[in-house]
């Protein structure tokens, strides 16, 4: 809670350093308030609170996602310096806009009842409308911009719709009289409580991309800036998978019966059309658009399951999967500086030319595809162990045919990677940019080696 | 002046002079209203009573297949029974009789936009004032202070306006 107040202060703080002429303030100030907020979260551990009369419950669920988001959000704004370098007459909007969608995510995680859920997804989109489109005289970016905030605001429409029918079926938006709702109604539950909770389940769907919501999610990828799409990679999708199954697990888990098959065609479509249609992809930001949806097929899984797993399995994979995607969209950033391309063509021998960068790179790669001492195999491994604790046995099939199919993309861009090119130049990495790399690439290898630390926390 | 007088006196001298054929009208309409009273009353017992069954829905079906049927039909007659001559004159923009000349689209400044949305803004909050206005006294100083922090945050994201020269229209 304290965090969410010192988070306020930073924002609102950048907003005013912006008038200001030195970018590098802003950095500083951006990167202390973080850190001081991230401390706070960690202090809340093992608290057990209800505050606001039960709209915002703290307890080591949430404690636990805040601190994941913090820190992503930490990492991004290290890899943010090459903006400060470019002197974007925006930087202090970028980052307290950042900053605020932050604090939607931090809410999103931690919310006792579905009007502070409401609350919480409005003000982590509504800052990323704006930032996606913050790249002014590009038509891209603006088109970008529009596509979200017109799908956006209207999943955020089939959202409230879900919570007015649930609400007028149980007479409460607090999800756990809602679970105690059912318990005691378990016969003569209204059939508007079930449509609400098809259409809650779709505009949540819609904020994490899951196929067949999906449509915004390449284009948008593309179009915002590279730093906008990895904030919208990391930190929205994992708010957004702390929320979901948060709401899932609180009110509705007497019910899992029901939505379980609605989910279960989900996952299935994600894992197969988005591994199908990476396969064709040329251009970097793409590619990492659809492996995004395809990971989230994956995290879906867990949230299927719905077993005491779920937490953890929820926790180490969104982490794992920000790490590697904070390094590849960090790589796709600088070299787009430097060539002004992001196609996987354009990579070519870039390992060759950067031998650090590039294994960094390959790295990252190898924990998203899931091999074996980085994290992200642990990380596919507990999804999948979850899921069969559940017995849900052919979808995790289908999931690991996926993963097959997925070594393919990625292996693509390692090939791209350490071919032979001349023409490509040595890219110099300033401090911040190294610091990020070298804390996410331990961060990789340590999840990879003691993976029991991170999974047993919840 | 003239008409209406001879309109209005048409219907009365019909009235008078033909009987036969106003009468069956007269009980069409009064049976009509017989209906609809009946109607009201059954549907205020329907709600009184909150008991519905799908039929009760019917008129709701009826009136939608009418109202879309008469617009369909109606477009659909003028297309077909309508002459059809098309000149270059008619299809032109018609604008005041002048003759239209180039592109409508092209790009103006909307500086009063910025305006209008920071109006808004402030407008809301005024809105907030007027039911915590009311509850002034039952809320006590914890409600005072509340108000004051709101009103704090607003006062900085005013002067974060000012301080951007969002009030200066000549940049």
């Amino acid at each position: 809670m304290n965090s969410l107040i010192i988070l306020s202060i930073t924002g609102i703080t950048l907003l005013f350093a912006g008038l200001g002429k030195s970018k590098w303030v802003l950095f500083t100030i951006g990167i202390a308030g973080l850190i001081t907020a991230g401390i706070l979260t960690l202090a809340d551990w093992g608290k057990n609170e209800a505050l606001f009369n039960k709209m915002i419950i703290i307890d080591d669920y949430s404690t636990a996602f805040n601190f994941s988001i913090i820190f992503t959000t930490l990492m991004i704004f290290l890899i943010s310096s090459n903006y400060i370098r470019n002197a974007n007459k925006y930087l202090a909007e970028i980052y307290a806009l950042m900053i605020f969608a932050l604090i939607g995510g931090c809410i999103m995680t931690s919310f006792g009842n579905m009007v502070t859920l409401f609350m919480g997804i409005e003000t982590l989109s509504i800052p990323l409308y704006v930032l996606a489109g913050s790249r002014k005289t590009s038509i891209a970016s603006n088109e970008a911009s529009f596509k979200y905030f017109i799908l956006g605001s209207f999943a955020t429409a089939f959202f409230l719709l879900g919570v007015a029918l649930i609400y007028g079926a149980s007479g409460t938006f607090n999800t756990n009289e809602i679970s105690s709702y059912i318990l005691l109604h378990q016969t003569q539950i209204p059939k508007i409580f079930y449509t609400g909770i098809i259409i809650l389940i779709i505009g949540l769907c819609f904020k994490i991309a899951a196929i067949p919501f999906h449509f915004w999610s390449p284009d948008v990828y593309e179009g915002a800036p590279t730093l906008v799409t990895t904030f919208m990679a990391t930190v929205v999708k994992t708010a957004g998978f702390a929320a979901i199954f948060r709401l899932l697990q609180n009110a509705f888990s007497n019910l899992s019966v029901y939505w379980q098959t609605i989910l279960w065609i989900i996952t299935l479509l994600t894992l197969l059309i988005s591994a199908l249609a990476a396969l064709n992809q040329t251009g970097m930001k793409r590619l990492m658009a659809y492996s995004g949806i395809s990971n989230s097929g994956f995290i879906l899984l867990a949230v299927l399951a719905m077993n005491s797993m779920s937490p953890g399995a929820i926790l180490f994979y969104t982490f794992t999967y920000a790490l590697g995607t904070i390094i590849v969209f960090g790589m796709i950033m600088l070299h787009q500086e430097y060539t002004g391309s992001d196609s996987i063509l354009s990579f070519e021998g870039f390992g060759r030319a950067n031998p650090v960068s590039g294994i960094i790179f390959t790295l990252a790669l190898l924990s998203l595809t899931g091999i074996p001492v980085t994290g992200g195999f642990f990380a596919k491994y507990y999804i999948f162990l979850t899921a069969i604790h559940s017995n849900f046995i052919w979808i995790v099939v289908i999931g690991v045919i996926t993963t097959v199919i997925s070594i393919y993309y990625y292996f693509k861009i390692i090939n791209a990677l350490w071919k032979e090119n001349r023409c490509q130049k040595k890219i110099p990495l300033i401090i911040p940019f190294r610091t990020a790399f070298l804390i996410c690439s331990i961060l990789i290898i340590l999840t990879g080696i003691f993976p029991d630390y991170l999974i047993r926390l919840l | 002046m003239k008409l209406c007088n001879g309109f209005s006196l048409s219907i009365n001298h019909n009235f008078i002079t033909q009987p036969p054929l106003a009468i069956p009208f007269l009980i069409i309409i009064h049976e009509l209203l017989l209906n609809f009273t009946n109607f009201v009353i059954k549907f205020t017992i329907m709600i009184i009573t909150k008991i519905y069954i799908p039929q009760d829905y019917l008129p709701v079906i009826i009136q939608t297949i009418i109202v879309f049927g008469f617009v369909g039909t109606t477009i659909l007659i003028t297309h077909l029974l309508g002459p059809n001559r098309n000149t270059k004159e008619k299809l032109e923009n018609f604008e005041c009789g002048i003759e239209s000349f180039g592109n409508a689209r092209s790009p103006f400044s909307v500086k009063y936009f910025l305006i209008a949305i920071l109006f808004v803004l402030f407008d809301v909050q005024v809105i907030f004032f007027y039911p915590w206005a009311l509850n002034l006294k039952e809320l006590g100083n914890q409600g005072f202070f509340e108000m004051l922090f709101f009103l704090g945050v607003l006062i900085v994201g005013f002067i974060y306006i000012v301080l951007k020269d969002a009030f200066k229209w000549n940049q």
